[in-house]
């Protein structure tokens, strides 16, 4: 027994120093052009930008979802998306935003309803990604218990480095631009590369029955985020986010315990969720991801919705 | 918990150290132990079923008792009914019910009537098929007078209950499995290193192979209706690899797993896609349920000791109820009774004993092997498949002029490799127990190649990756 637990020994260590020389040491050639590479680009945005500002917040339901352009003209404000990836969890988007948030800023946060009641809220490996390759200096962001959370995605994310790194040796092009680019955002960070491309087929979300508890966390942190807001001399608006029509039915029972649990709570979504629940003909590759149209239609309804808002 | 998880990397060791240093002492305490840790195992899903696997247990723990006890021939026929009744009926209620229901409403549809839909919203107890079979094997022997009843709950408990194979298998029978529980577990260092050799390769074939695929495999299936007819191929011939590396993965991990504990489990697949007819074939893929359908069926009912259309009927009999024990869809029963079908020829040629089978490389060898994978692969499309007029449509679409063309890519930069290195590694290794076994290699080159697999494994690795069998 005792040289069998040796062997395994020797192999978990083994196994460990590889992943680990891998994740402090190898570069990752890939992610460097990834869609999460665009949060540094978008950081560079809000920094050009010092007052009166609308700030869009949440994973990719935002930067595939608005068209700031039309915001913009609308409002007569700068309006910076800052919408990559739900991966980095609503934790690390929200606590990331925040050096940002000035007096007369307008923050609308459109969280996507997985980060009320998954891990998705502490970010998966694409915030592994973000903090060991992409921008090392968020990790000031993570404290003890968030690194808890992701320290199963480690071994992965290491893995994953390695696995990208030797055909990167052999093939040193830069990707083409396409829809999960870093270069695939314009000028306000809204994703529009795909804006001209045809609909792709996804799977919408899983049928949930409900039974998932609201994780009480993410609301005591928004709750908070709210307050921060405000002592900042800032404005949060918390907007439920778009998706398809059968993904809105299959997770119809948690979206209205998330719903109720924000409204319980004082920081209720401005809308109710139903009215961001849109044909899936406007999506384009998942039932969070709008097409051109939906985008639109989308930006339109905001712009109707933050219009009633501000007039009562 | 599945076996590819995080969850169960933690739980694996925890239970392992447990088991050899803690509760190692006597049979009783062992026993006692993997009962505890096969219902947490299970529970982990979803506790409320513990309580039908519990009553499972305790039915037929006391109905193997009351058959060995009854001399009265009627009475055991009563006990032994009554045993079936309740094993398939709760496999009936909670697998079939709304099968059964729905096309009921269907038929009295088609003629005019129209019925209130009346479908429960059921959930599948998971792997309510396997221990189910498990089960009600027990009960058979000791009704056969093949095996006498065990008087040890615990013993029985845990052999029902035994996680590695609790939720897809090998479906062990009672007489080859349950006699382990009865003698204490020694540990055994080769069996150990065996076992995790066979956890690695199955994880392997598992993350790397069978979740890749499974990718393609969606999204070719997801838009069949546009593909052309060589994307459609391609996506049947991923399929088949898929099925194969899922299904066959989750038994050498099952089995390994027991290894380790110091079980020996049945061997559940025999790489089957070398095979150079059907009937290989299917001596070879999903041993533990062919084998226990040709116990439990196949030959009370007669087998292919009656006139050949006989044969030919319980041949087809068996092998749609096997389509039918897989899922409650049409799906299922016309694999099946396809599968059933290829194996008439065999019957009709006078071919009824198992034909040798030929290991060496000849131009028909390697016709017959590419023949047999075809219509294996044929079947896996009605299996694969949402429902049979998505079949039909991918089987027409499939054989049209744009069987021709290039494929539309479909990741086949990835997969092709894939799957060749699973059949290059599989026929260099088919003479053996299991796959993945380096011999008279230095230990440095064999870490080289685990800690390599290891890490393929984890850059391979999706969250929530769930067994296909695990939904039977």
């Amino acid at each position: 027994m005792s040289s069998f637990l040796l062997n395994i020994s020797k192999l978990i260590l083994l196994t460990t120093l590889v992943l680990v020389l891998s994740l402090f040491f190898i570069p990752d050639n890939i992610t460097k052009y990834s869609i999460l590479a665009a949060l540094p680009d978008k950081h560079e945005l809000l920094k050009k930008i010092h007052k009166n500002k609308i700030i869009l917040l949440g994973g990719s339901n935002v930067s595939f979802g608005i068209n700031s352009a039309k915001l913009k003209e609308a409002f007569h404000k700068p309006v910076v998306n800052m919408g990559v990836h739900a991966g980095l969890g609503l934790k690390f988007i929200v606590n990331d935003s925040k050096p940002y948030i000035q007096k007369g800023d307008t923050i609308i946060l459109m969280p996507e309803y997985e980060h009320f009641y998954t891990e998705n809220f502490y970010g998966e490996m694409e915030l592994v990604s973000m903090v060991f390759d992409i921008e090392p200096a968020s990790k000031k962001f993570i404290n003890i218990e968030h690194w808890q959370h992701l320290l199963k995605y480690m071994p992965t994310y290491s893995a994953k480095k390695l696995k990208n790194y030797i055909p990167s040796l052999l093939h040193k092009k830069e990707p083409a631009v396409d829809i999960y680019h870093r270069y695939s955002f314009n000028e306000y960070g809204d994703a529009y590369i795909h804006w001209n491309m045809p609909n792709q087929s996804y799977q919408p979300a899983p049928v949930n029955n409900g039974n998932e508890k609201i994780n009480p966390e993410v609301i005591s942190f928004l709750k908070k985020f709210k307050s921060y807001v405000h002592e900042q001399g800032a404005e949060l608006i918390i907007f439920p986010p778009v998706i398809d029509h059968t993904s809105f039915i299959h997770q119809k029972l948690i979206i209205t315990k998330i719903a109720e649990e924000l409204k319980n709570n004082d920081i209720a979504f401005a809308t109710e969720p139903e009215t961001y629940k849109y044909d899936s003909a406007l999506f384009f590759n998942s039932y969070y991801h709008l097409n051109k149209t939906g985008v639109e239609k989308r930006t339109t309804q905001l712009m109707n919705d933050l219009t009633l808002l501000k007039s009562e | 918990m599945l076996f590819n998880s995080f969850e169960f990397a933690f739980f694996l060791p925890i239970v392992f150290l447990l088991y050899w240093f803690i509760f190692n002492k006597s049979i009783k305490l062992q026993n006692i132990f993997l009962l505890v840790v096969g219902y947490v195992f299970y529970g982990w899903w979803d506790w409320r079923f513990l309580f039908l696997i519990a009553f499972s247990t305790l039915f037929d723990f006391t109905t193997g008792l009351l058959l060995d006890k009854t001399t009265n021939e009627q009475k055991r026929k009563w006990l032994f009914a009554s045993s079936c009744i309740i094993n398939i009926g709760l496999l009936a209620f909670f697998k079939y019910f709304n099968f059964f229901i729905n096309n009921f409403i269907a038929a009295f549809d088609s003629i005019g009537y129209q019925v209130p839909p009346v479908t429960l919203k059921i959930i599948l107890p998971v792997g309510i098929s396997f221990y189910t079979f498990q089960s009600l094997s027990y009960t058979t022997d000791i009704f056969r007078r093949k095996m006498k009843p065990t008087t040890d709950l615990i013993s029985f408990a845990a052999f029902i209950s035994f996680f590695p194979q609790l939720v897809a298998g090998p479906i062990e029978r009672a007489f080859h499995l349950l006699p382990q529980f009865y003698v204490k577990r020694e540990f055994d260092q080769e069996q150990a290193v065996i076992g995790m050799r066979q956890i690695l390769w199955g994880l392997f074939k598992k993350i790397v192979i069978a979740d890749t695929l499974a990718t393609y495999v969606d999204s070719i299936f997801a838009a069949y209706d546009v593909l052309p007819g060589s994307t459609l191929l391609l996506g049947a011939i991923y399929f088949s690899a898929q099925i194969y590396c899922d299904f066959s993965g989750y038994s050498s991990i099952a089995i390994g797993t027991a290894r380790l504990f110091g079980f020996s489990l049945m061997q559940n697949f025999n790489y089957p896609y070398f095979s150079l007819s059907v009937p290989e074939f299917w001596r070879k893929w999903h041993i533990s349920l062919t084998s226990w359908f040709r116990d439990y069926v196949y030959i009370p009912m007669g087998g292919s000791r009656g006139s050949l259309s006989r044969t030919i009927f319980n041949t087809l009999f068996v092998f749609t109820l096997s389509g039918f024990w897989h899922g409650a869809n049409w799906t299922f029963i016309i694999w099946g009774l396809l599968n059933g079908l290829f194996m008439i020829p065999n019957l009709l040629s006078g071919n009824k004993k198992q034909e040798k089978v030929s290991t060496s490389i000849s131009i028909k060898n390697l016709v017959a092997m590419v023949t047999t994978f075809s219509l294996i692969t044929f079947t896996w499309i009605f299996f694969r498949s949402a429902n049979v007029h998505q079949a039909f449509y991918y089987i027409q679409h499939l054989f049209s002029s744009s069987l021709i063309k290039y494929p539309v890519q479909h990741g086949m930069a990835i997969t092709i490799p894939l799957i060749a290195i699973l059949f290059l590694v599989e026929w260099l290794r088919k003479q053996e127990y299991q796959a993945l076994q380096p011999k008279n290699i230095p230990a440095i080159l064999r870490y080289g190649i685990y800690v390599t697999m290891i890490i393929i494994c984890l850059a391979f690795f999706k969250q929530n990756q769930s067994f296909i069998y695990f939904q039977f």
